[in-house]
């Protein structure tokens, strides 16, 4: 129920200041076969050709505007909109997953809400609004729980979402919070039986002995109702937080992760689930090292990473042992010397890993940096990028005020030649893998007119402030983008950005 | 830093220095490094305490935290063990947490020496206490009860004397100050600013062979904390903390009286409340005299005050 922003199309491409792009053209630079895009060396990361194709709220707060067709979003977004007031802590958005075809973006609160957007249908009439995402359903995943034992609050806040593959007419998708996975159900109906013998129209229970004749039900069409309905609840299986599920490339199990163990469900069995890694030391006063993040591997379904709080990662293998404690591999990078600090050990904390779609490769978010690691090298990663280095600095307010404890969250792009990942004062970073350049950009309400171009920003660290540049100390380290998502083949990114959810795509002629 | 488009607080010249990250070679910057090691120190402690128990604390920030205080107290171990006079006593993370469970008070561990390895009786607090001071010119004695964020000594800082450098750490303090709620944790941050002004963000890690004072200080204090320290390593993670374990744990923490509003929620800018007054009642032992059988007496009152805070729900 979200109001589509009109589309204002803009006549010629703007030729940005920073990057000229030398042809005219912007060819697709992600192939959805995996493979480099072949013209990626001269579009870059397209800096320059990024536009916002939708920001949407969370529906309680949409749903009080009206739903006519013509109403001037502008107008709305400067009045309403635009109020902060409507903006509650519930509401920041925790996750955001494109589901494996780029149709559905899942999207996971603070008050375990989830809300399901899905793109809207190209049409030949309004071709130009194809690409903007639309509510789909809205439902309450998690409630806030009240632990006993501890006399301790369990948060209903959506940690993860991460959808299995289709294999029929539904969807489904895996949400959790902080102890308990569940597998929800997401299908459409539209169709309704009418003509029931024991009840009436209304649904109550008809006498039988005012029934005369039989008649088969038949099914009428109906308005399109989706509803999600919880299949399955894996529940009672950590002690710790969890941090990451990760559904298994043969789709009959998938793990959970918490702060010290590793678990591996099966989709149909919720009582019990095999745990697979266990960190915790027998005395817990030894304890230096959590676990920070889990994957599959896209490919092999026997392999998995997880990645810990002092800036390793290890890669086990579920054949050698029933037990992954020991792992096949391990990746850590030498520390540099020159860069130590008091806060090394926090600032070297792993805080999201992820596999590339072609599996070859896995790229881990630290605080200050993104690294690339080929699964073939351990010593050292093969590309390190730095994010926001000018924070090196402040680390010490930055451990005072909580926020060297953020955790970032990063993606691959669908061709894997580009990866992007979050910053503070609402910026996200793009890094091109293959032209090695990369660009700053703002999700932000004030220069979010419908299909603007995306102007890149710098930071400015010391010396001259040049007119756009915005130096260190204005920064907003309240906003924060700590989840995004790279449609799977196309490029559409979804930031989120406290309450609200950026769509972004390339410019397209 | 802090805020929301906050304006600078110190020389646009001195801009370049921001990114640098000065050697701890020269004289002011042993002491700085000293002292932000010191203030980290502080804020780990902090951290750890103050959380409001309604949903359990994050593990990872925990251990991370627990890894921090451990490394300052194997740095202090290995700078006090220089001089052997002056072993530090802070034990390894091994020794049983119950000794520092039972019911009396916070210092009274210091009280025996013979329990300790390290011998404080040989060291006058009062001694030790001067010598930083001897060390930092011309700041008085006060300055080394201020390391603890003894709010009244900063006023007696006169900032020309330590290094010029006033870099982009305590201006980001300056902002954390003016985003801070409650009066008392201003009073606090404000310690926190003006103990490290002059302090160079990025010491770097290298041990300063500096003078032995502020190693013994540096033990002192962490002699006076021990008690603190193992609570947090024993208690931080392994138990649920819950406020049984805050209620008969080592009382020490008894003075980081923290105010019950603050948001568990993460929000950017959290500064722990710290009651200036009972860390004054606590410090003040230690800048005067040595340790006598009349403080703990005064820390069972404040001990008691706090679990009657509790206990009543105020």
């Amino acid at each position: 129920m979200l109001l589509s922003l009109p589309a204002l199309h803009l006549q010629t491409s703007e030729h940005h200041p920073f990057f000229q792009l030398p042809h005219g053209r912007l060819g697709p630079w992600c192939n959805p076969t995996g493979s480099p895009a072949p013209l990626s060396c001269e579009t870059g990361c397209g800096e320059g050709s990024w536009i916002l194709v939708c920001r949407l709220l969370v529906p309680t707060q949409v749903s009080l505007l009206s739903m006519e067709e013509d109403i001037d979003t502008r107008k709305i977004n400067n009045s309403f909109l635009r109020d902060h007031s409507y903006a509650t802590e519930a509401d920041i958005i925790s996750t955001v997953e494109f589901n494996h075809t780029g149709e559905l973006l899942a999207t996971g609160d603070k008050g375990g809400r989830v809300v399901i957007f899905q793109r809207e249908q190209e049409s030949k009439n309004q071709v130009h609004r194809r690409g903007e995402y639309n509510v789909y359903s809205t439902f309450q995943s998690h409630e806030p729980e009240f632990d006993y034992l501890k006399s301790l609050e369990i948060e209903e806040k959506i940690n993860k979402i991460r959808w299995l593959p289709q294999q029929n007419a539904a969807y489904f998708l895996l949400s959790t919070n902080d102890k308990t996975v569940k597998l929800w159900k997401v299908s459409e109906r539209d169709k309704r039986p009418e003509g029931y013998n024991l009840k009436d129209e209304e649904g109550r229970l008809r006498d039988p002995a005012t029934i005369t004749t039989l008649r088969v039900p038949v099914l009428r069409p109906m308005d399109l109702m989706v509803e999600a309905t919880p299949r399955r609840v894996f529940a009672n299986a950590h002690t710790y937080h969890i941090n990451s599920i990760s559904v298994n490339s043969d789709y009959e199990t998938y793990m959970s992760a918490d702060d010290l163990r590793i678990n591996l469900w099966n989709f149909e069995i919720t009582n019990q689930s095999f745990n697979i890694v266990d960190i915790k030391p027998a005395n817990m006063e030894e304890l230096t090292e959590v676990i920070t993040a889990a994957e599959f591997h896209p490919h092999h379904c026997n392999t998995f990473v997880y990645s810990s709080s002092k800036g390793t990662i290890r890669l086990c293998d579920m054949r050698a042992s029933a037990l992954c404690d020991r792992h096949t591999k391990f990746f850590e990078e030498p520390e540099d010397p020159s860069n130590r600090s008091f806060f090394s050990e926090i600032i070297s904390s792993i805080s999201d890993v992820k596999f590339s779609h072609s599996g070859r490769y896995i790229m881990t978010r630290d605080y200050l940096t993104v690294k690339v690691w080929d699964l073939n090298m351990e010593n050292r990663p093969i590309e390190t990028y730095q994010v926001h280095d000018y924070l090196r600095s402040k680390l010490c307010s930055l451990y005072e005020n909580d926020c060297i404890f953020d955790k970032f969250e990063c993606v691959w792009n669908g061709s894997d030649s580009v990866i992007m990942t979050g910053s503070y004062n609402n910026f996200f970073r793009m890094f091109d893998r293959n032209t090695k350049r990369d660009v700053t950009l703002e999700a932000s309400r004030e220069n979010s007119k419908p299909r603007a171009i995306l102007k890149p920003r710098k930071v400015c660290v010391g010396g001259k402030r040049r007119k756009d540049e915005i130096s260190v100390d204005s920064l907003d380290f309240s906003k924060k983008i700590l989840h995004t998502a790279w449609h799977p083949s196309e490029n559409i990114i979804a930031v989120a950005a406290t309450n609200n959810l950026y769509i972004f795509q390339d410019k397209v002629n | 830093m802090l805020g929301k488009g906050g304006k600078r607080k110190f020389d646009e010249h001195e801009d370049g220095l921001e990114g640098k990250i000065v050697s701890p070679c020269d004289g002011p910057s042993k002491v700085s490094y000293t002292l932000q090691r010191q203030t980290i120190f502080n804020i780990s402690l902090m951290k750890l305490y103050n959380h409001r128990p309604l949903t359990e604390p994050s593990l990872q920030k925990t251990v991370l935290i627990n890894n921090m205080l451990r490394r300052i107290q194997e740095e202090l171990k290995q700078e006090g063990s220089l001089r052997p006079m002056f072993t530090p006593s802070s034990q390894p993370t091994t020794e049983p947490s119950d000794s520092y469970r039972e019911g009396p008070p916070a210092f009274s561990h210091l009280a025996p020496p013979s329990s300790h390895p390290c011998d404080l009786g040989s060291t006058t607090p009062l001694e030790a206490c001067l010598t930083p001071a001897s060390l930092l010119e011309d700041d008085d004695d006060t300055f080394c009860t201020s390391q603890a964020m003894q709010p009244t000594a900063p006023t007696k800082l006169s900032p020309p004397t330590l290094s010029p450098e006033k870099d982009s750490f305590s201006s980001a303090l300056d902002e954390i100050e003016e985003l801070c709620p409650t009066s008392t944790s201003t009073e606090a941050a404000a310690a926190a600013t003006d103990s490290v002004k002059g302090t160079s963000s990025e010491a770097g890690a290298q041990k300063p062979d500096g003078p032995q004072e502020s190693r013994t200080d540096d033990s002192k204090l962490m002699d006076s904390l021990p008690g603190n320290f193992e609570i947090t390593t024993s208690t931080g993670f392994l138990t649920d903390l819950t406020l049984d374990d805050i209620l008969f744990a080592d009382i020490d923490t008894s003075m980081y009286d923290f105010d019950p509003c603050t948001s568990s929620s993460g929000t950017a800018s959290k500064m722990a409340p710290v009651s200036a007054d009972d860390l004054l009642k606590t410090l003040a032992p230690y800048s005067s005299q040595p340790v006598a059988p009349s403080q703990p007496f005064k820390m069972d009152l404040t001990e008691l005050d706090h679990i009657m805070e509790v206990l009543v729900g105020s």
